[in-house]
């Protein structure tokens, strides 16, 4: 079932839709929060943060009567937001709550629009974008994203670091 | 500049571009059956709904809108009407005035000379009403249906659903895109199944404020309207008895809070960062805490893309002490009394 379908099936029938998003969305869902909070929860933890994200969602998207045009995105901020709200909460060493390579080259360049910041994240093309969006929004390890795309880890390396030179230059190239 | 995290920064139209991204990270994401049954089960306790097996009951408020269809009514009964008959039913008195202002409401409804003892005795149900609130332009009516009789009991369990209704609220009938009859009404209405009867929330918006007015109403069995769906008919009189308290944003456009809910003409929203949440209210109090409110109607349904409402009014499931509020703050758009 696509997302208009699903949407459709929310405004009209909400527990019929709300069990087809789960049932179509908890594997996606799983892995955004197992990729973010396996060091730091337990399996129940992270079973109770998939549940949540998918009542925020219900929750939410009831206040606006499911006006939206994608599940996936409103789910995925939801979930990437959640997150890291439980890894603030969980995590006792203040290394890794520390911000990213990436979140400090932001703030370095002063963007605050996030479309501005996808659109230069996008045009480092691909497997770039994939590799940027894995490891700095949804948390995935180099070596994971090496495996899932199919590269050495080095390759995996080597592009974030050249990506984050590259993707300066975008950004100011931009101003 | 203040670092934020990446997960905080973007929203859900950023998040729309990075359709093709998002969607290889979950290609070949996968879970075991049992897993995804507790978090099914989960989800669906957490959003009130019940699971049987491979039925689930809804025990949640099902809102409609100040617009809804025939059509989409027809929808919802449909899933939600196939569970088991002759459940034995126990009410709680007062339970609706619970269900729509939160624990405690009783004390404060007394307070107001809200709280009232009417009992209207209808078709299979007992109509019971338990508060009456006006501010003189917004009414709001809770009330529960509880069976009286084996009939009545079997058609609250196989899911049939009552609700409160007024003819004024009746403003048309149109055809669709697809010639499809949609009514549309004027009303906000709330109903909540709990314990074996169903408590009924009602709220209309008189076009010419009145202190004292007498409004016809009907208890409606199901959303279609013939007229054996309908349940008991009596009037109601709604007298002023909501306090209010004026705020101001800091551009000087002026919003009344009352008892349940606030209102303005010619007002700016800022609505807070998308995605989350799309819509809250949150009141501060003198004494230095707040409280975030659950909202029950919110009109116009379809937010403003330009933030600016020539009318808008928030209702609340809960009571405002209107006297020590020091501010509400709507999206992220601050009223203070007074201001």
């Amino acid at each position: 079932m696509n997302d208009d379908k699903l949407l459709t099936l929310l405004k009209s029938a909400p527990q019929k839709g709300l069990g087809e998003i789960v049932a179509q969305y908890s594997a996606y869902v799983y892995k955004i929060v197992y990729t973010r909070l396996r060091d730091v929860c337990t399996k129940e933890d992270i079973e109770e943060a998939v549940s949540d994200i998918f009542y925020k969602f219900y929750q939410s998207g009831s206040k606006c009567g499911f006006e939206l045009r994608s599940v996936r995105a409103f789910i995925s901020v939801i979930a990437a937001r959640h997150c890291t709200d439980l890894f603030r909460t969980h995590c006792k060493d203040e290394k890794l709550l520390d911000y990213s390579e990436l979140e400090n080259l932001i703030a370095e360049e002063e963007i605050t629009d996030g479309g501005e910041l996808i659109e230069a994240v996008k045009s480092l093309g691909e497997p770039d974008s994939d590799i940027f969006i894995r490891k700095y929004y949804l948390g995935q390890r180099n070596k994971d994203i090496a495996k899932e795309l199919g590269m050495k880890q080095g390759t995996v390396n080597t592009r974030i670091s050249r990506g984050l030179v590259r993707l300066r230059e975008i950004l100011k190239e931009g101003r | 500049m203040d670092k934020k995290y990446l997960s905080d920064m973007l929203t859900q139209s950023d998040c729309e571009a990075l359709d093709r991204e998002l969607t290889g990270f979950g290609s070949g994401a996968e879970l075991d059956d049992e897993t995804s049954k507790r978090i099914l089960s989960s989800v669906m306790r957490k959003a009130g709904f019940e699971m049987d097996n491979s039925i689930m009951v809804s025990k949640k408020n099902k809102r409609m809108s100040r617009r809804f269809t025939v059509l989409l009514a027809a929808a919802v009964i449909a899933v939600t009407g196939a569970v088991g008959a002759g459940a034995a039913y126990v009410y709680r008195k007062n339970a609706a005035n619970e269900t729509y202002f939160g624990s405690g409401a009783d004390s404060k409804l007394e307070s107001m000379g809200a709280k009232s003892g009417l009992t209207f005795k209808g078709k299979h149900f007992d109509i019971n009403i338990e508060s009456v609130l006006s501010d003189g332009e917004y009414l709001t009516l809770v009330a529960s249906a509880v069976p009286n009789d084996e009939e009545g009991a079997k058609q609250i369990a196989n899911g049939e659903e009552t609700y409160l209704h007024s003819k004024l609220a009746e403003r048309g009938t149109y055809k669709d895109e697809n010639g499809n009859e949609v009514t549309e009404y004027a009303e906000d209405i709330g109903f909540v199944y709990e314990g074996g009867a169903e408590s009924m929330r009602w709220e209309y918006k008189l076009d010419t404020p009145q202190d004292k007015v007498t409004i016809p109403m009907t208890v409606v069995m199901g959303f279609n309207l013939p007229e054996d769906n309908i349940i008991a008919e009596f009037d109601i009189t709604f007298e002023k008895n909501m306090h209010s308290v004026k705020l101001t944003n800091d551009k000087g456009e002026v919003m009344t809070l009352f008892d349940n809910g606030i209102k303005g003409c010619d007002v700016t929203i800022i609505p807070k960062t998308d995605p989350l949440p799309m819509r809250e209210v949150t009141v501060e109090y003198t004494d230095g805490s707040s409280k975030s409110i659950e909202i029950f109607g919110f009109s116009p349904y379809d937010a403003a893309e330009d933030g600016h409402y020539e009318r808008l009014s928030v209702t609340f499931n809960d009571l405002i002490d209107t006297s020590s509020v020091k501010a509400v703050t709507i999206g992220e758009t601050r009223f203070e009394v007074g201001g």
